[in-house]
């Protein structure tokens, strides 16, 4: 395919500005004088309206299919955000700092099925963490008198969100056993094609970090926020998050991001700019 | 095609606007089933592709939803949903720009433009005007023009939105507005004007 060059801008012209004024409607006498003084002026002037008319006639229509997903993303979304805000004081469409890392897109397959189950996780690793304290408690208390009381233990904060608005036991624990599914690919660095970023992915996704205890942790309130934002920034319709990695993209502070999606590859990577989760750059592998 | 729908006067949309701002689904669903044809156009007319536009038009219904809460009412819905599409499109031009290969003819910037990072796009030269449907050749003479006009034109001539919605939208004085109308009209008069002949007089160019 050859290239053509770019279309020349004229300069500014008293008589172009003048019959374009014309085209519109809103030239002024002295306007439609001097277009009529001219010689070039009904040229012009015709000129300019056939290309305001041909810049007016519709073009082609919007296929349906894509006109049907481009809606149901929006109203996707605006369903999330009436999830986020339910039993707070927030108005639709407002996101929420704390917001769990993988909060479903609802409407898709399984989302209603999803929250009892990890709710239901979430109590277990509550009850767990409760057995774990009194266990170090009675231990505590028959090893070592004093250094340890219930009190202290009930005080102390459990998890990072603890403290934090909204942040409870529960809802970390819930970020955490969703955290577990994603993996933690670090920092990528300063990159600048995101071919490179998905060849890390990739390897990741061969072998696997073998995660932290620091890794289970909430990921920072603009990375969750991304992570729920990269599914609606693609008309393809794409799954679960799988891979998370931070870093710079052509000098954007970006994250990259790695969802399940039909098809092959399986899997599409999406970077982000970090600041307001648009979408940078994206590639299946 | 004036896809503005009348002069200004009250909002139209004000009545499902404020439902769908309350949380009623069913009117957010309406309100953006009535601008969706006319936001795409747009994002169509500005990107040159239907993928493109889709991507783009996507974006931008997402963003309406999302800022709705924060929409003040100061202008129409309409307007600033048209501002929101105009964005998007251009964040998804940014990104065809990111995805070509470097060095391309298009990937500077062409003075005339009020410094946006970006130039016009390339457009193949296989294109056969003879043959070629109307809509495609509009399409490949707007690539050719720089996306600051190219959005001005568009704005005017396809939505037929007044010079201070459109300085509204693009957030520039309206004597910007009409200068990069008329200045874009004149570029592209030479390619849409008199079956793509030569005859219309030419500016001195910059």
């Amino acid at each position: 395919m050859t290239l053509e060059p770019p279309l020349p801008v004229p300069d500014d012209d008293s008589l172009d500005a003048a019959t374009s004024a014309l085209v519109d409607g809103v030239a002024t006498p002295e306007e439609a004088a001097l277009v009529a003084a001219s010689p070039d002026g009904a040229a012009r002037l015709a000129a300019l309206q056939a290309v305001s008319e041909a810049v007016g006639r519709p073009g082609p229509a919007q296929d349906p299919a894509a006109a049907d997903r481009a809606l149901a993303a929006a109203l996707a979304a605006f369903d999330t955000a009436a999830l986020d805000t339910a039993g707070t004081d927030q108005a639709p469409g407002e996101e929420r700092e704390d917001a769990p890392v993988l909060a479903p897109r609802v409407g898709s397959p399984g989302s209603v099925r999803w929250l009892p189950r990890l709710g239901a996780v979430a109590a277990a690793l509550v009850l767990l963490v409760g057995l774990a304290v009194l266990t170090v408690d009675l231990l505590g208390r028959a090893g070592d008198p004093g250094t340890a009381t219930s009190d202290d233990v009930a005080a102390a904060p459990t998890s990072p969100a603890a403290g934090r608005p909204g942040g409870t036991e529960g809802a970390t624990a819930m970020a955490r056993a969703e955290a577990a599914e994603v993996i933690d690919g670090g920092a990528f660095g300063n990159e600048t094609a995101v071919e490179a970023i998905a060849l890390r992915a990739g390897a990741a996704f061969d072998s696997p970090p073998v995660p932290s205890p620091a890794a289970a942790t909430t990921l920072p309130a603009d990375l969750q926020r991304c992570v729920k934002a990269g599914p609606s920034t693609v008309s393809e319709k794409v799954g679960a998050p799988l891979y998370q990695a931070e870093g710079t993209f052509q000098g954007i502070p970006a994250v990259a991001i790695a969802y399940q999606r039909d098809g092959d590859p399986p899997r599409l990577l999406l970077v982000l700019n970090r600041n307001d989760c648009s979408l940078l750059e994206r590639t299946p592998f | 095609m004036n896809l503005a729908g009348g002069p200004l006067t009250a909002d139209p949309d004000e009545a499902t606007l404020a439902a769908a701002r309350g949380g009623d689904r069913r009117a957010l669903d309406d309100l953006l089933r009535r601008h969706q044809p006319r936001l795409w156009a747009v994002c169509r007319r500005l990107t040159g592709s239907d993928a493109d536009a889709d991507d783009a038009a996507q974006n931008a219904l997402i963003a309406i939803v999302r800022a709705l809460p924060s929409f003040d009412g100061r202008s129409r819905f309409g307007t600033w949903a048209y501002r929101i599409a105009v964005n998007a499109s251009l964040d998804e031009l940014r990104r065809r720009r990111r995805r070509a290969d470097p060095g391309l003819p298009g990937d500077t910037d062409v003075s005339g433009s009020s410094g946006e990072p970006l130039g016009p796009e390339p457009v193949a030269t296989t294109l056969n005007p003879e043959s070629a449907a109307l809509t495609v050749d509009v399409d490949a003479a707007l690539r050719r023009l720089p996306p600051d006009f190219r959005a001005a034109v568009v704005l005017r001539d396809l939505c037929g939105l007044d010079y201070a919605e459109i300085a509204e939208i693009l957030e520039v004085p309206a004597g910007t507005v009409r200068s990069r109308i008329s200045r874009g009209r004149s570029a592209l008069a030479p390619l849409l004007s008199a079956g793509n002949s030569d005859d219309a007089p030419r500016r001195p160019t910059s």
